[in-house]
């Protein structure tokens, strides 16, 4: 079951990139278990897409998966295609795809320290990234000098002789972007990039990479669970749960008029410094493990219309309005924000 | 429980074989490991050409039966062994964890006394104490303890290092433990598996020491056999004579890699964060 | 007003560290006073290296305040009796951030939970077994779940079983250090709630440290920002996260992301980074980033003035003579 083609065609004519039916299972055998199933989306050039869920719900291995960096047991058990500008990255060689992954397409993770080198100053790891993709005018070090001043990294020039234990953890991020962007990609996928950042620097590196995006007219893929940086950051928004996108839309209608009841749950169970509640609204349970998926729709066993036909795998629905949702009862009123 | 690796159980097999063999030893050895034969020096095992199946696995250049060398070896090898490990363990252990548990003042006047031992010269040290009280078997045990505890002191104060900025010691503090129920409840268990693996590796290291030291005269006195000092005799023939080294390596080899697998098999067993998991 | 349970008078803690080979003194914490009531929950807000973690182990006795006094139902900390002491340790329990480091991989779930109990005089195994079975319960697991290993539960499962370990010696404190923020988002709400409860049915006092301050909204009374060690605003919880005076708490607000496409732009954004505490800025900490510092600001630090919010905000825009 998958989200049909005339959604991806009203969001926009030619996407940069559109994911179809993908699905990676932890090994190569048809009944191995799928961390991801028959997931489709497609983001424009310029705009930004992003992947809601919790851990285990499969938004860091659908990252992984269009950047070909799953460990090697789960991209054999990788089905689908991934169409970069009509090109399918899931059928291309190591060779084509260094091709694409450093230049065209580029990845900001969660941990900075994780993407640098300990032992290489920030400068020769900035540099080594350059020079695989000559472009640009000036030598090598002033464009150095320059990626670190689109990152607003005060004082670039002393910059690239630190390392990155001299730098604190936003500094650090910076530089992860500046070594992402510095190749102007038309396609970044960023998972979760403020997670592990304080909230004052998490809002400045959002706004950095904001701007950063509409003057390189970069789209994005922005993989996180805080709906806060979603209404920040994204255009559109996929929601995930246990593996299966469960609900695809515009930002705006995703927020006043979620369709599913896991998405309408999820966003009435956060607390925002208007509401003065006594208690939550709460989403009983917790997300199913890999191997321990119920059947039919993901979510009946912690949804409050649970009903018999739940039991049986739900249709999508809204099919053609750009609006997708994956329930058998979906809602249709409107949500109010606290 | 009940499936056990293939590899375990062989291991496990093995050893209880070297140990029932080391513990029945004069009953089982077919001649006496001490006495010669002159008219049969240097025979090659007895499937070789020229071999004697009276003497199985062949004999030496004073014509003694090879097995029963091994045999009475293993008793000597094992038993310095366990208690060697047993000692140093349970002192480096405890030195480490005090060191690396309360730090500051503590832990440097410790981890000074293990860089004394480290840089301390062990062949000199046994050549004194070999001097002072000739040769015995608790020289042997003495030196060769001496000289391993160290490497426990260093991992579990490493690893304590690491325990002990836990949340789970802070919340034991918090609960009103005491320092000493901290360590024993908390910080002992948690620090075992490495611990486990270093005293497995150490078997094969505490085997050739103890053929040095008796090689040096501070052991046991030749001409009771062990594996080691029988390696070290063997060494001179090993062209013309293989079996003389060869065989008591092999059963050192083999001691030592049954050990090794049964340690990595308990230091999994003990890690309940590693069982009752099911993917 | 009753006596408060736990309270803190100018405490302050100074570690001695080396940086690039010079002995520095690192002020982690500088005087802070706080006073926590029964059945009350006291916000503590900041960033990473505003000395949070700091406080909450002075407040715990993991560490001793260089200056200043914890006092625990009047009395001194340093001047507890054994028979206090003891006391202490069973009226005050703390929750950690991250359930996986909270609990003893080694340990099965019941032992983890019965810690507590384990120093306190004339318990029967029959009382523990019993008492265990009921915290579980208390916080939505099984009493059957005592014999199983931390290993065998889910990251909010974990959570619940330290919370559970936190109430089994019927504590009359519960410090909070970001309990929900390592959890999923779907099981946020759940802790968040179970501590409500629990914080009802016994009357605990609790002291709820957090960077969020929806969170932080929803769970508490009173509301202490710290930046840099030190508390440069207090006041009630629903002013605090909502009409702040402080620029650096308006700048925490900002950060605070709403989840609404059409929020408006805030009024003070976040900028620069957190200066080095090992030489912290004179004057009023927070000048070096504040998008309304003064000439004055990074002169003189700001003493605690009345803010229109019935709190108290150290900033000199809330002095009339020097805001002109």
């Amino acid at each position: 079951m998958t989200f049909p083609a005339s959604i991806r065609e009203a969001s926009s004519p030619s996407p940069l990139l559109s994911v179809e039916d993908l699905t990676v299972r932890v090994g190569p055998e048809p009944d191995a278990p799928a961390l991801i199933e028959n997931v489709s989306l497609s983001i424009a050039p310029g705009e930004t897409l992003g992947l809601v869920g919790e851990s285990g719900s499969g938004k860091t291995t659908t990252g992984m998966a269009i950047m070909r960096l799953l460990p090697q047991a789960l991209d054999r058990g990788m089905h689908g295609r991934i169409l970069y500008q009509g090109d399918d990255v899931a059928a291309m060689d190591a060779k084509q795809l260094s091709g694409v992954r450093g230049g065209e397409i580029s990845m900001i993770l969660q941990d900075p320290m994780a993407s640098l080198n300990p032992v290489f100053s920030i400068g020769s790891q900035l540099k080594e990234g350059l020079r695989r993709h000559a472009t640009g005018e000036g030598s090598l070090h002033e464009r150095a000098v320059r990626a670190l001043d689109d990152v607003r990294i005060p004082s670039p020039e002393a910059r690239l002789a630190n390392f990155p234990h001299q730098m604190s953890g936003g500094m650090r991020q910076r530089v992860v972007g500046a070594i992402s962007l510095a190749r102007a990609p038309k396609l970044l996928i960023a998972d979760e990039p403020t997670t592990s950042l304080d909230v004052t620097i998490q809002y400045q590196f959002l706004e950095l990479l904001k701007a950063l995006q509409q003057r390189l007219g970069m789209a994005m893929l922005f993989i996180t669970h805080d709906f806060g940086v979603v209404a920040r950051m994204c255009d559109r928004v996929a929601v995930m749960y246990a593996g299966q996108i469960v609900e695809e839309g515009p930002v705006r209608d995703i927020f006043r008029r979620p369709a599913h009841w896991y998405t309408r749950a999820l966003l009435d169970s956060v607390p925002t410094v208007n509401s003065s509640l006594e208690r939550l609204p709460t989403i009983p349970g917790s997300p199913p493990h890999v191997g321990a998926r119920p059947q039919g729709c993901r979510f009946h066993p912690r949804c409050a219309n649970a009903q018999a036909r739940c039991q049986e795998p739900p249709p999508i629905t809204g099919a053609g309005t750009g609006r997708a949702v994956r329930c058998w009862f979906p809602l249709d009123s409107e949500r109010t924000i606290a | 429980m009940t499936s056990l690796p293939v590899s375990v159980r062989v291991a496990l097999i093995l050893l209880l074989l070297f140990v029932v063999v080391a513990l029945l030893g004069p009953f089982i050895a077919p001649h006496d490991p001490l006495a010669g034969s002159l008219r049969a020096r240097l025979l090659p095992p007895a499937w070789q050409e020229g071999g004697d199946w009276a003497y199985l696995l062949g004999t030496d250049r004073l014509g003694r039966d090879v097995l029963s060398r091994i045999i009475a070896g293993a008793r000597i090898s094992l038993t310095v062994c366990v208690i060697v490990i047993a000692i140093a363990g349970t002192i480096g252990t405890l030195i480490g964890t005090i060191a690396g548990y309360f730090g500051g003042w503590t832990d440097r006047m410790l981890m000074r006394l293990v860089d004394l031992a480290l840089s301390f010269p062990v062949i000199l040290l046994a050549l004194l104490i070999g001097a002072i009280s000739g040769p015995s078997f608790a020289n042997i045990v003495i030196v060769i303890s001496l000289v391993l505890w160290s490497q426990y002191a260093r991992m579990a104060r490493g690893e304590t290092l690491k325990i002990r900025n836990e949340d789970y010691v802070d919340l034991a503090r918090t609960s009103g433990l005491s320092d000493m129920r901290i360590i024993t409840r908390h910080i002992l268990p948690n620090i075992a598996p490495p611990l486990i693996v270093i005293a497995t590796l150490q078997v094969g290291i505490v085997i050739v020491l103890e053929a040095s030291l008796s090689f040096l005269g501070v052991g046991v006195p030749p001409p009771n056999p062990s594996w080691g000092s029988m390696v070290a005799d063997g060494r001179s023939y090993i062209v013309t004579a293989w079996w003389l080294c060869m065989l008591p390596g092999l059963a050192i080899l083999l001691t030592v890699m049954s050990i090794n697998i049964v340690g990595d098999a308990l230091a999994d067993r003990i890690n309940p964060a590693l069982r009752g998991r099911n993917l | 007003m009753s006596a408060p349970i736990l309270s803190a008078e100018g405490i302050g803690r100074v570690f001695s560290v080396r940086h690039h080979g010079r002995q520095h003194s690192l002020h982690a914490v500088t005087d802070v006073a706080l006073a926590l009531q029964p059945g009350r929950t006291l916000g503590v807000v900041g960033e990473s290296g505003c000395g949070k973690t700091t406080l909450n182990r002075m407040l715990l006795m993991l560490d001793t305040p260089t200056t200043g006094t914890v006092r625990f139902g009047g009395t001194p900390l340093a001047e507890l009796s054994k028979a206090q002491r003891q006391e202490f340790r069973r009226a005050v329990q703390p929750v950690f951030q991250n359930p996986f480091s909270s609990l003893d991989p080694r340990m099965w779930v019941g032992g983890i939970v019965a810690e507590p109990l384990s120093t306190i005089p004339g318990l029967t195994r029959k009382d523990i077994d019993q008492r265990v079975g009921e915290v579980l319960e208390a916080v939505g697991l099984r009493a059957a779940d005592a014999k199983r290993f931390p290993s065998e539960f889910s990251g909010g499962q974990r959570q619940r079983i330290a919370i559970a370990r936190a109430i089994a010696s019927r504590p009359r404190v519960l410090m909070l250090d970001e309990p929900v923020s390592s959890q999923d988002i779907s099981i946020r709400a759940q802790i968040l709630n179970l501590l409500k409860d629990l914080q009802d049915e016994y009357g605990l006092g609790c002291v709820f440290i957090s960077h969020d301050l929806a969170t932080v909204r929803f769970m508490a009374h009173e509301v202490i920002v710290m930046y840099l060690g030190r508390v440069i605003e207090r006041g009630a919880a629903a002013a605090i996260c909502t009409a702040p005076s402080h620029p650096y708490t308006k700048a925490l607000l900002a950060a605070a992301l709403p989840p609404d496409p059409d929020a408006p732009p805030p009024e003070l954004p976040p900028r620069g980074e957190l200066p080095s505490p090992l030489v912290p800025p004179g004057g009023c900490a927070y000048h070096t980033r504040c998008p309304l510092a003064m000439e004055v600001c990074a002169r003189i630090r700001p003493a605690d003035l009345a803010a229109p919010h019935g709190g108290s905000a150290a900033c000199h825009l809330l002095d009339p003579e020097l805001a002109q």
